[in-house]
């Protein structure tokens, strides 16, 4: 077993906010690891290295290995091409980390997909919609507005939807995404203009997805969620690129806009779960060999590969479908405590963005231009300026990306750059990414002041289980300022707006 | 393949209707003009379409077809798509919708509109929209129509940009050689002209989106029927 001093010999600086893990950190690397971090983020991630070393099972601890190594059993997969990329705000997950991004070659044979790569939040993302209120606006009608949000949009665990939906909706939902909630209603035509993929996975399949999984997410449609979901009302703290920002329709400090984090629910975690069983019968038959048996996987052209695509393409529809639904119910809200329309109040989707998925891209790999699938597990997309696939709004400014702080931290908007093009295959950080073990984080903090302290910072807040907000807390989390701004310097994104919270709900 | 159309239309024998039969198609014939189009038909016209044991029928079809406008000629083997043309325009009368004009009856007064009495090439003319030009900062053309033809298009950016502007896409502040095209170019003219061929481009992408916006708005306006129902709704925990 190598100790630390030898660890580190794998691993070089080579950029003022990018390490590069070297071939033979772990054994069978295809490819170079690489990860961005700043002075601060850096301690965290050597930190973990250090810990894990001299530990058995190859330096796992509570089940997962450090971020680093993941990074680099992840470089280890058949198939990969480019570099495995870590992210400022990774932290250790089930086979790659949360904030790990990686690129396989979908001409190759050899190439896989893994539900791991995933997550199994499948198209868990952030949505931003904008107002014409303004933060004077809001302040006297704070806690009702807050309570009307909470009262329209169910929240937490066993959480039941309120718009009414039968089996063959559902159906319709998997195979439609965003275009089913626009037949019904439920969206605006705008909306689908300004969301990744234009809320639509093409390849969904819904007959790839188990019954069980189909009977998880009827309910929830339309619901938030728990853990580190929300919705949150914010205001606009700081703009650092004027002409961007007010492309995305955001001229003013003090401007109201609410951002939707949530995902596929029970229903994208079964699709997860029951791929990774049929996964780990195609490794034993194609003979695939993994550094870590979390990294299960199949060959992409492979049967269990195709079925697991079709149904994360179903489950990732689920999610658009869930998160517009939420929009609605959104919309319902502000109308009614403004006694106002949506359409006056200019409730927008700014743009919505997912942070778990996998997609086939085009990119150019040494020169070449090449269809690959690339894995976004915590990692967002981050197009550049003219990229076809972003909205014709902001062919100039980039693809808007969206992170999301924590409960009663800063959320961010970013644009997409050139270089995360080139660097990163498109993709930046997706958050704050935890510190914290959710375990360690129950230990250690209190709910109690946790709620004392938002209620300190002015932040109105509804909680489905007030005994998970520690979970949550801020100090569980790396500071999304420290990571937003490594993305910034490296190059691979663009700070356009700063955010702040005045009004949270949670599950 | 008339079924559906004809029940929409309330027409009894739909069911057992068959274009090959020459009576169940003149039949329906008149019952589409009398119950649903009346036209003002010519006297000839008239009587010659009811009159189902005339050997000419089929020209009196033929001429009736072409007084109300129908795009087909009746040829031997294009009866259906005459009559499929003619139930659509029947439906499109049935069906209560304010922005379509019934075509039917095609042959209109034209109307004297505020355009109709305008002398091009008066120098009246001329002179009101060379001063238009010149405050909307458009560079003066001998040609009035040509004069006319952008100040039009000017208008119609201005009017665009102002459309975008309330959806916040405006090009604010943003000068042309702040364009980044992502490639590089060292002749500064062709460097210029590229950004504004890449400007016009997005222009024109952003038309496009905004027609296909409208059409989708076009469809929700018939499928769309959001409802929620706050009692099926239950919060966690």
């Amino acid at each position: 077993m190598r100790s630390y001093e030898e660890e580190l010999k794998f691993i070089e600086k080579i950029s003022p906010s990018c390490w590069r893990i070297k071939k033979g950190f772990v054994p069978n690397m295809n490819v170079e690891g690489v990860f961005y971090v700043n002075q601060h983020l850096e301690t965290l991630m050597f930190e973990e290295l250090r810990n894990s070393v001299g530990h058995g099972d190859g330096g796992s601890i509570g089940g997962f290995l450090p971020g680093v190594k993941q990074i680099a059993n992840v470089a280890a997969l058949p198939g990969i091409v480019g570099r495995s990329v870590g992210l400022p705000d990774i932290h250790s997950g089930y086979g790659f980390a949360i904030g790990n991004m990686a690129a396989f070659d979908a001409a190759d044979p050899l190439a896989i997909v893994s539900p791991g790569g995933v997550g199994f939040d499948i198209n868990c993302g952030v949505r931003l919609l904008r107002t014409n209120l303004e933060e004077k606006d809001l302040l006297p009608v704070k806690e009702q507005l807050t309570q009307m949000l909470f009262d329209h949009i169910p929240v937490g665990v066993g959480s039941k939807g309120v718009i009414p939906m039968n089996a063959k909706d559902l159906e319709e939902a998997l195979e439609m995404g965003m275009d089913w909630s626009l037949r019904e209603g439920y969206a605006w035509a705008e909306d689908k203009e300004h969301c990744e993929e234009y809320g639509r996975m093409l390849q969904a399949d819904p007959s790839k997805v188990s019954m069980r999984a189909k009977k998880r997410g009827l309910p929830q449609l339309g619901t938030l969620g728990a853990g580190n979901h929300y919705a949150e009302i914010q205001v606009v703290e700081e703009i650092y690129d004027r002409h961007s920002a007010k492309v995305m329709g955001i001229d003013r400090t003090g401007q109201v806009l609410v951002m939707i984090h949530s995902g596929s629910r029970g229903l994208g975690h079964q699709v997860a779960t029951d791929a990774l069983v049929e996964m780990e019968r195609a490794m034993k038959r194609d003979k695939i060999e993994v550094n870590d048996r979390q990294l299960a996987c199949a060959r992409i052209h492979s049967q269990e590969g195709q079925d697991y695509l079709k149904a994360m393409s179903a489950a990732a529809n689920f999610a658009w479908v869930n998160r517009s639904s939420m929009t609605f119910l959104t919309r319902q809200a502000f109308a009614k405590m403004f006694q106002s329309t949506p359409d006056d109040l200019d409730l927008h989707v700014i743009y919505d963005v997912s942070h778990n998925i996998a997609k086939f891209e085009e990119h150019i790999v040494d020169g070449r231009q090449r269809t690959l699938l690339v894995h976004r597990k915590g990692a967002t997309r981050a197009f550049p300026p003219h990229h076809p696939l972003i909205p014709v709004d902001y062919q100039l400014t980039g693809q808007p990306v969206l992170i999301g702080g924590t409960m009663g931290t800063c959320s961010y908007v970013l644009t997409g750059t050139e270089q995360g093009m080139l660097e990163t295959f498109g993709s930046t950080c997706h958050g704050a990414g935890r510190a914290l073990s959710r375990a360690k984080s129950r230990r250690n903090l209190d709910y109690t002041d946790v709620l004392a302290q938002l209620a300190r910072q002015g932040i109105s807040i509804r909680v489905a289980s007030p005994k998970l907000v520690m979970e949550e807390a801020p100090d569980s989390y790396k500071n999304v300022t420290d990571v937003v701004d490594t993305c910034h310097a490296a190059g691979i994104s663009k700070k356009c707006v700063k955010l702040r919270p005045v009004a949270v709900i949670k599950g | 393949m008339f079924a559906r159309k004809l029940r929409a239309l309330g027409y009894e024998k739909g069911g057992i209707f068959n274009i090959d039969d020459r009576d169940s198609l003149r039949h329906l014939v008149i019952w589409l003009e009398d119950r649903i189009f009346c036209t003002a038909l010519p006297k000839h016209l008239q009587q010659g379409l009811r009159n189902q044991k005339n050997p000419q029928w089929r020209n009196v079809f033929s001429e009736y077809l072409n007084y109300c406008g129908c795009p087909f000629p009746l040829h031997e083997d294009a009866s259906a798509c005459c009559l499929d043309w003619l139930l659509r325009e029947a439906i499109r009368l049935c069906v209560p919708d304010d922005r379509k004009q019934p075509m039917i009856p095609p042959k209109r007064e034209k109307t004297a509109g505020p355009f109709e009495n305008i002398d091009w090439g008066s120098r009246e003319f001329y002179h009101g929209i060379s001063k238009m030009a010149a405050m909307l900062n458009v560079p003066t053309h001998p040609d009035a129509a040509y004069l006319l033809t952008a100040v039009a298009q000017v208008l119609k950016a201005r009017r665009a940009v102002g459309m975008i502007d309330e959806n916040g896409a405006e090009l604010d502040g943003l000068r042309l050689e702040e364009v980044t095209l992502g490639f590089d170019q060292q002749d500064k003219k062709l460097w210029d002209a590229c950004r504004i061929l890449r400007l016009l481009h997005i222009q024109q992408l952003r038309g496009l989106q905004t027609q296909i916006d409208a059409a989708l708005v076009a469809v929700q306006i018939i499928t769309a029927d959001p409802l929620t129902d706050s009692a099926l709704g239950r919060t966690g925990f």
